[in-house]
């Protein structure tokens, strides 16, 4: 059985995965591997079969959106984590969002340092100081 | 005696009678007078026959016919009442009913001219005959300033429609705005934040000065495009306040705490004094967090370093008041009036080159007011400036 955690990143805008892969490729160092999507159905379909510990799904993609997705894929698996990626930094959408069961909710524009820093807590890794501050 | 008697009786019948004949002479004057003079129509017709027995100067005036035209005819015989079938039907009606009214009747005068007429029908008896008097006013102008408010109404009704649809419009091109110009933003923010810390490699001095730049540039166009948004959401209307009973003193501390990491480079400490006990306020978390945000990191903005901001909470009577005081330059009192504007300029710089919107303080002070609060200033050049903000207390459920 293959024990390997993962991450599934689940964004329309390739340049907006280009820098969330990028953020997060540190992570395969501690044997995580990082998928990506480039749309709902997608990144439901990933979800379903991969089984990712963590997502990071953005809100607002034709077709499917986040909020389908995400209930589709607590419906299916309640326990891979959540987090909905927006532009919309409204308490209307989170409200939304915490509807959709979504775990967390972070808005556009992120910190990239934050989008690691969680991704690390919630899939446990013990990450070194030196590897979160590089020049420091 | 008996004879005296008599025409003693006799003369005073005849006095009764000439008394009698002279009332009702004085009466018959004073009707006809009124009749004659009124400013409405008058027609009096045969209850029986429908013909016209009698017909005013001012309705001869109003339909255009001469008086000796209208006597003696049928109403229905007269051009102005057309419909002889409805005028037929209406005198049927009131004879058996006694009344008809017809709150607007068109009619249409000798000229062709057509009028509308409020027309009102009674019956009663004069010397055992039956007579109709038929009131009837002219409100043909009434009738048009009643069309035309209507029309102003339905203009008015068409331009709210069009003011609806531009405002969607508005709301939708803010949405979209926001959402295309935040990704390509959280693209230039992030990969700067990625490369200004070393994530992708080391880079060289002029390398990481640039990519500050950019880090710096991208975080303030962000921020210019919230504030953007967030006062085009206050001016028309739509933000919606989520209140509930908060303690101002454990949110301020959250922002100070936050702003305090900020200070730490102009070695500047925001420090909350010692309060008393104070009651929940009525408040929107995510925007008093908002609001608290604007006014501690402005003083920090604009103290100079190695200088003190002291927070104080009290309470004053139903509300409980909050005052962020700096050491820094202070606002001369002629530009305090505009502080509250939006894109307002002052000639206060801040300390360390911080940009600013322009829109923050107009943000904060719609956002208090929106919570029934107030938020005030006092200012002296070269003291300092202290920002108020209150806000009312939650009341006990």
């Amino acid at each position: 059985m293959n024990t390997q955690k993962k991450v599934l990143i689940v964004d329309d805008e390739s340049y907006i995965r280009l820098l969330l892969m990028q953020t997060l490729e540190r992570l395969e160092d501690y044997g995580v591997e990082v998928l990506q999507a480039t749309d709902g159905p997608t990144g439901l379909a990933m979800a379903l079969k991969e089984r990712p510990e963590l997502v990071f799904l953005d809100v607002m993609m034709p077709g499917l959106d986040g909020f389908e997705v995400c209930q589709q894929i607590k419906a299916a698996h309640n326990h891979i984590y959540v987090i909905l990626l927006t532009s919309c930094g409204q308490s209307l959408d989170k409200q939304h969002g915490m509807q959709a069961t979504a775990d967390e909710y972070i808005t556009k524009p992120f910190d990239p340092d934050l989008i690691f820093g969680r991704a690390a807590e919630i899939l446990k890794l013990e990450i070194s100081d030196d590897f979160l501050n590089p020049q420091g | 005696m008996k004879m005296d008697s008599n025409i003693t009786i006799r003369q005073a019948l005849e006095d009764i009678r000439i008394a009698a004949e002279a009332a009702l002479q004085v009466s018959e004057t004073r009707y006809r007078r009124l009749f004659e003079a009124a400013q409405d129509g008058i027609l009096i017709l045969d209850a029986v026959s429908g013909q016209i027995v009698d017909v005013n100067p001012f309705l001869v005036a109003m339909l255009g016919y001469p008086q000796a035209e209208l006597v003696g005819k049928q109403l229905w015989e007269i051009g102005a009442f057309k419909d002889i079938q409805a005028s037929k039907v209406a005198f049927a009606e009131l004879q058996s009913t006694g009344y008809v009214r017809y709150e607007s009747l068109p009619l249409e005068t000798c000229a062709g001219e057509h009028i509308n007429v409020e027309f009102v029908s009674n019956v009663y008896q004069v010397d055992r005959q039956s007579v109709i008097q038929c009131n009837i006013r002219d409100i043909t102008a009434r009738k048009r300033v009643e069309q035309e408010v209507e029309q102003l109404r339905q203009d008015l009704e068409q331009r709210n429609a069009e003011l609806t649809a531009l405002d969607e419009q508005k709301d939708h091109f803010l949405s979209v705005a926001t959402h295309d110009l935040r990704s390509p933003l959280t693209v230039i923010y992030g990969f700067s934040e990625l490369l200004f810390k070393g994530t992708m490699g080391p880079l060289n001095e002029k390398q990481t000065q640039s990519v500050a730049a950019i880090r710096v540039s991208s975080e303030f166009m962000l921020r210019l495009v919230e504030d953007l948004l967030d006062i085009a959401k206050i001016t028309s209307g739509k933000v919606r306040l989520d209140l509930q009973p908060l303690d101002l003193v454990a949110l301020a501390q959250r922002s100070i705490a936050l702003n305090n990491i900020l200070a730490y480079g102009k070695q500047i400490e925001i420090t909350l004094c010692e309060s008393e006990a104070l009651p929940d306020i009525m408040a929107d978390a995510f925007k008093l967090e908002q609001v608290l945000n604007n006014l501690f990191s402005n003083a920090i903005k604009f103290s100079y370093p190695q200088s003190a901001v002291e927070v104080r909470i009290a309470r004053d009577g139903d509300t409980v008041t909050l005052a962020v005081k700096d050491q820094g330059q202070g606002i001369p009192a002629t530009e305090l009036a505009q502080l509250f504007t939006p894109f307002a300029k002052t000639s206060v710089q801040s300390t360390a080159g911080e940009r600013s919107t322009g829109l923050g303080l107009a943000i904060t002070k719609q956002v208090i007011l929106e919570h029934q609060g107030n938020i005030w200033v006092e200012s002296q050049v070269g003291q300092g400036t202290t920002f108020y903000v209150s806000l009312p207390i939650a009341r006990n459920p």
